[in-house]
């Protein structure tokens, strides 16, 4: 270890007894999360160290375990903090424990309000200073830079999630969408071509079609998820313009059976083995579903609303996850393959037998070296897309990527730079070659009472010359509350696919510039009621605004068929969130209001599919040894095509209600956690996407035991 | 098979009762109209949000009408006559015949025989003078007509009409459809020349009509006293780059009464397509795109019965020269004029936001305003 590491490891170390000697001794257990410093996304397979003694994750009271990213602290651990990460500035203190008052273990009905502390580990010697401040609510993953909310996959498989793209859908401020089995989400009004998805940092998104499928990611390989809306050039690079979801790899062993309605049957597994300082985790996930639903027409020619039954809207995947985390080296590798029905929209029945089948790899491997840390990527996409009935239409495409990048600290500065190239090959002689590069420098310090995180990133992608972006945010962080400002400009760049239809190999000779989000600005607050208050509360706000300049949309109308870039398109809104717990009862809700919109001469056109106004809620109730979970979900009329606001062209208004009862039993060796979900209890008829029937109410059974 | 025939057609137009969305039709007893200028120029919105756009050509406000969800309407063409119009959406789109009242905005959508691929819609009329609507099932390689009583619809078909029927209208009674004996029901190529099929109304057996100067997938019919002009937008191979032309758009006129074929006309060479409106001035414009690389639309003016070109054209060419107010060359398709000698014609700007522009014969600008979103087709009313 370097000698600026343990000098920046002091200076951390300080400041995380500070605020350590102001927590409270509330309940049960005491709990350490580990989590980024400037992105405050957690951090998996961090390693704790107090004394001479490794802390592991566990469970605090022999009922609940903690999130995968967190660590339990035995009450009599005593000695010098060392927590190190591969990636990450290591923190030591000199403390003989982070807590104030001792652990009681024996306290099972305090398990809601066990004291948590977050540690905030700093990548790689950036000067930001570390913090440990308590969350109220475990799907709040304490003060940061950003507006941006964690949710553990524990969690969530406890609320009844038991796939990502359902995990997503519990968190505020998403809007995620599935027509024929993918899912993408939209951020902050945003397009959903304009959020990044991320997987321990590195893009998911497919450089083909500017999308990313979470359906494609297990839930066994996740940790947690954290979504930050608002641009982060810094972070997540170009295409982060909404927002980023950070999807945190997971750790441990676990296997898990579930069963649905409509033939949904879900089983995934990891297993996970430490030799010394080595861990390997090896699992699996396999899911098929005829989702064969039945569902109400509303839109046939008869005039009436019809009950008809979905066809060939049935999936099969199945993933494979492998991952190792050394010292100095950890390496993911993720494959999936799905097969699924491609259903056409609702009284069309063109796509009754069309079939794909889609391949995914991702692998990654990220190396340190002193205080310098490598990374290298590889990721492709493959989709075999078939006609039984018309062979001519069989056509393969595959998308892919490549990226080398290493990132140190140079006088205080965090520099990154990388380099790489996109690819994409099709049957239907669609050649594309796209190289990339990128260098990006960061800093952030303390003064005049705020924390300052800036920074400036430069681009070359293809043709497009340097495309330069920034971001700057100062927080002010008192005991109970955080004010915020950031600001930021990015950049997204077109997609293979926008270029095949839109350069000169294909109709017209029309040049794509990227687009650039000219301004993105959030004021943001946070309040919180202390830590010994009978009642936790928090509240947290912000006012958001975005402009982007020569945004790249599909317009179709002319012979072109082409995107283009077109007009500005402006973003104002508010988003909210609050989180209570009183005893036994945990609730969270969440509102949005947007008003995005593209103006393009004469043309005043909303964002399809934003809802001007959204919500959503979770409460949990512990009822002994029950969980009681209901989840809410308000959007507003939602418009489904790229044209002025008309009722024609929207979708209605739907509310939905989701419930799941749960419960955690613990076994000789491990726990379980036993699910029963209803999901949309009220049996709405909705659609995410129009034309796009989602199934009425249905019927889950889940059992996850973590060994 | 000519007595099913006539059976069938006898049945269909009986069942034509009083139609409520048609009923335009009937009311107006399907009388053309002698004014030189339309009461309103209607724009076809193709796609984003499917409608019908009314633009006054008195200059008064501009209605909507909205047809259905991008999803279920992929029309590239409608027919209006008086205050009804009517257009198909593809099998990729649903398979669906949409009839809309001009005057009330209802819009009635009828269902088609699934993965049928329908072509273009065209309004008929029964022997008694009832309506009927015409719509040629390309992947079923049939003919639906379709009458509507009330809340309820009837249809018929009549089969074994070729590779790929693609347009229909009416002669004397009998009923004609054009097979663009092209694969429809995969790709769309050219499977070689056209044909036309007359079905006669009573005994009798079909006459099949070689259009030896006719290749590709797109066609349109316009029929003059006893001539049909028979257009089509030729083929090309869409596959690779560069696009490869392989047959140009052409325009062939039928002698109905006998039968035979009086002459092709051929687009002008490396310009494909061919889209055909008869205007209020008696004469055929045409519209089609200058070449492969930049698809730049241009129109075509045709003295009729010769197809002799006319108008302001561009030197050394037959492309109607238009103008703006800066004396710029304008492109803009669908086009069509009026009884004084104004062209109407359409185009899509950024955001396929459509603009309906309208010349003097002389060529220049005499107004513009905006028509909608996504437009591809344009006709009076």
């Amino acid at each position: 270890m370097t000698g600026r590491a343990f000098a920046l490891m002091g200076a951390l170390g300080s400041t995380l007894l500070v605020r350590a000697s102001t927590l409270q001794a509330q309940g049960s257990a005491r709990v350490v999360c580990v989590v980024d410093a400037a992105t405050n996304a957690p951090v998996p397979y961090a390693r704790v160290r107090i004394g001479d003694r490794e802390v592991a994750a566990a469970k605090p009271n022999g009922r609940e375990a903690v999130e995968g990213w967190c660590v339990v602290v035995p009450a009599n651990a005593r000695g010098a903090w060392v927590v190190t990460r591969i990636g990450y500035a290591p923190l030591r203190t000199t403390g003989d424990a982070v807590f104030s008052s001792p652990v009681s273990a024996s306290d099972a009905t305090e398990a809601q309000r066990r004291d948590t502390a977050f540690v905030r580990l700093v990548p790689l010697a950036a000067a930001l200073p570390a913090n440990v401040t308590v969350a109220p609510s475990s799907v709040w993953a304490g003060a940061g830079a950003r507006n941006a909310v964690t949710l553990s996959v524990d969690s969530a498989r406890a609320l009844g999630a038991s796939t990502t793209g359902a995990l997503v859908a519990l968190l505020p401020y998403t809007f995620p969408r599935s027509a024929r089995g993918e899912v993408t989400l939209s951020l902050r009004g945003a397009r959903r071509e304009q959020v990044a998805v991320t997987l321990d940092g590195v893009p998911l998104t497919d450089p083909a079609t500017g999308l990313a499928d979470l359906a494609d990611v297990p839930l066994a390989a996740l940790g947690a998820v954290t979504v930050s809306p608002g641009s982060d050039p810094l972070g997540a690079g170009p295409g982060a313009a909404g927002g980023v979801l950070s999807l945190q790899s997971g750790r441990g062993s676990i296997a898990s059976l579930r069963l649905g309605a409509f033939g949904d049957v879900s089983t995934e597994g990891a297993w996970s083995v430490s030799q010394g300082d080595v861990h390997v985790r090896v699992g699996g996930a396999y899911r098929t579903a005829r989702n064969d639903f039945p569902f109400v027409n509303t839109a046939s020619t008869t005039g009436t609303s019809l009950n008809e039954t979905r066809v060939n809207n049935d999936v099969s995947r199945a993933n494979a996850l492998v991952q190792l985390q050394a010292p100095r080296v950890h390496l993911t590798l993720l494959v999936s393959r799905a097969t699924l029905g491609l259903v056409g929209p609702v009284n069309v029945r063109d796509y009754d037998q069309d079939r794909s089948t889609t391949t995914r790899l991702f692998l990654r491997g990220t190396a340190q070296a002193g205080v310098t840390m490598f990374s290298a990527s590889a990721r492709t996409f493959a989709l075999d897309y078939g006609d039984p009935g018309r062979a001519q239409f069989d056509n393969h495409a595959q998308a892919s990527v490549l990226d080398v990048d290493a990132r140190r600290t140079v006088g205080g500065v965090l520099v990154h730079v990388g380099a790489g190239g996109d690819r994409l090959r099709t049957t239907t002689a669609v050649s594309q070659d796209r190289a990339r590069g990128f260098v990006s420098v960061m800093q952030a310090r303390s003064a005049i009472g705020l924390e300052w995180t800036g920074g400036a990133r430069a681009d070359a992608i293809g043709g497009t010359g340097v495309l330069p972006s920034f971001s700057l945010a100062a927080v002010r962080r008192t005991t109970r509350t955080d004010v915020g400002v950031r600001i930021a400009q990015a950049v997204r760049v077109p997609t293979l696919y926008d270029l095949y239809f839109s350069s000169p190999q294909r109709l017209t000779a029309r040049a794509l510039r990227p687009e650039r989000v000219l301004f993105d600005g959030e004021v943001h607050a946070r309040w919180r009621t202390t830590d010994n208050a009978r009642v936790r509360l928090s509240l947290e706000g912000a006012l958001v605004q975005r402009i982007t300049r020569d945004a790249i949309i599909w317009f179709p109308g002319n012979f072109g068929w082409s995107p283009a870039n077109v007009g500005t398109e402006s973003m104002r809104g508010v988003e909210a969130h609050a989180t209570l717990t009183r005893g036994p009862i945990d609730i969270s809700v969440w509102g949005t209001a947007y008003d995005p919109q593209l103006t393009s001469g004469a043309l005043r056109i909303p964002t399809p599919y934003v809802p001007s106004l959204a919500g959503g809620a979770i409460t949990r109730a512990q009822l002994g040894v029950v969980q009681l979970a209901a989840s809410n979900r308000w959007l507003g009329p939602r418009p489904f095509t790229a044209g002025p606001r008309d009722p024609a062209f929207s979708l209605p208004t739907v509310a939905l209600l989701d419930l799941t009862l749960s419960t955690r039993r613990t076994l000789r060796r491990g726990d379980a956690l036993l699910a029963a979900s209803l999901d949309n209890v009220t049996n709405r008829a909705w659609q995410s996407v129009r034309g796009f029937p989602a199934p009425g109410r249905t019927w889950s059974i889940a059992i996850t035991i973590t060994p | 098979m000519k007595t099913l025939l006539r059976f069938r057609i006898t049945s269909m137009l009986a069942a034509c009762a009083t139609v409520s969305v048609l009923s335009a039709c009937g009311d107006d007893g399907l009388s053309e109209s002698p004014a030189l200028t339309p009461r309103s120029s209607v724009v076809l919105d193709g796609f984003i949000q499917p409608g019908l756009t009314l633009v006054p050509d008195s200059g008064g406000s501009t209605q909507r009408i909205a047809l259905g969800a991008p999803n279920e309407f992929d029309g590239g063409s409608f027919e209006v006559r008086n205050d009804t119009a009517v257009a198909a959406s593809s099998r990729g789109a649903g398979d669906l015949l949409y009839i809309a009242s001009l005057g009330t905005g209802a819009v009635r959508r009828v269902q088609l025989p699934a993965r049928s691929n329908p072509a273009r819609a065209r309004l008929l009329r029964g022997t008694n003078g009832q309506a009927l609507v015409g719509v040629p099932l390309r992947d079923s390689g049939a003919l639906a007509l379709v009458s509507l009583g009330g809340n309820t619809f009837t249809t018929a078909s009549i089969g074994n009409l070729g590779a790929c029927p693609s347009d229909v209208f009416q002669y004397s009674g009998d009923v004609w459809v054009v097979d663009a004996n092209a694969a429809c029901a995969t790709d769309y190529r050219s499977l070689g020349a056209m044909r036309l099929i007359r079905i006669p109304s009573g005994s009798g057996a079909r006459q099949v009509i070689a259009l030896d100067g006719l290749r590709g997938s797109d066609v349109g019919v316009v029929v003059v006293g006893d001539v049909a002009y028979i257009s089509a937008g030729g083929a090309a191979d869409f596959s690779s780059f560069p696009f490869q032309l392989l047959a140009g758009g052409a325009i062939t006129r039928v002698d109905l009464r006998t039968g035979t074929v009086l002459g092709t006309r051929n687009m002008p060479a490396s310009s494909y397509g061919a889209s055909a409106r008869l205007g209020l001035d008696g004469q055929l414009h045409v519209s089609v795109f200058e070449d492969l690389d930049n698809f730049r639309s241009r129109t075509i003016s045709y003295r009729l019965p010769e197809l002799t070109p006319t108008g302001t054209r561009m030197p050394s060419s037959d492309w109607l020269a238009l103008r703006n107010a800066a004396g710029d060359q304008v492109s803009c398709g669908s086009s069509i004029a009026d009884g004084i000698g104004r062209l109407h014609c359409i185009q899509n700007r950024t955001g396929s936001a459509t603009f309906l522009m309208i010349f003097a014969p002389d060529g220049s600008l005499v107004r513009e305003v905006a028509a909608g979103q996504g437009g591809v087709d344009l006709r009076f009313r």
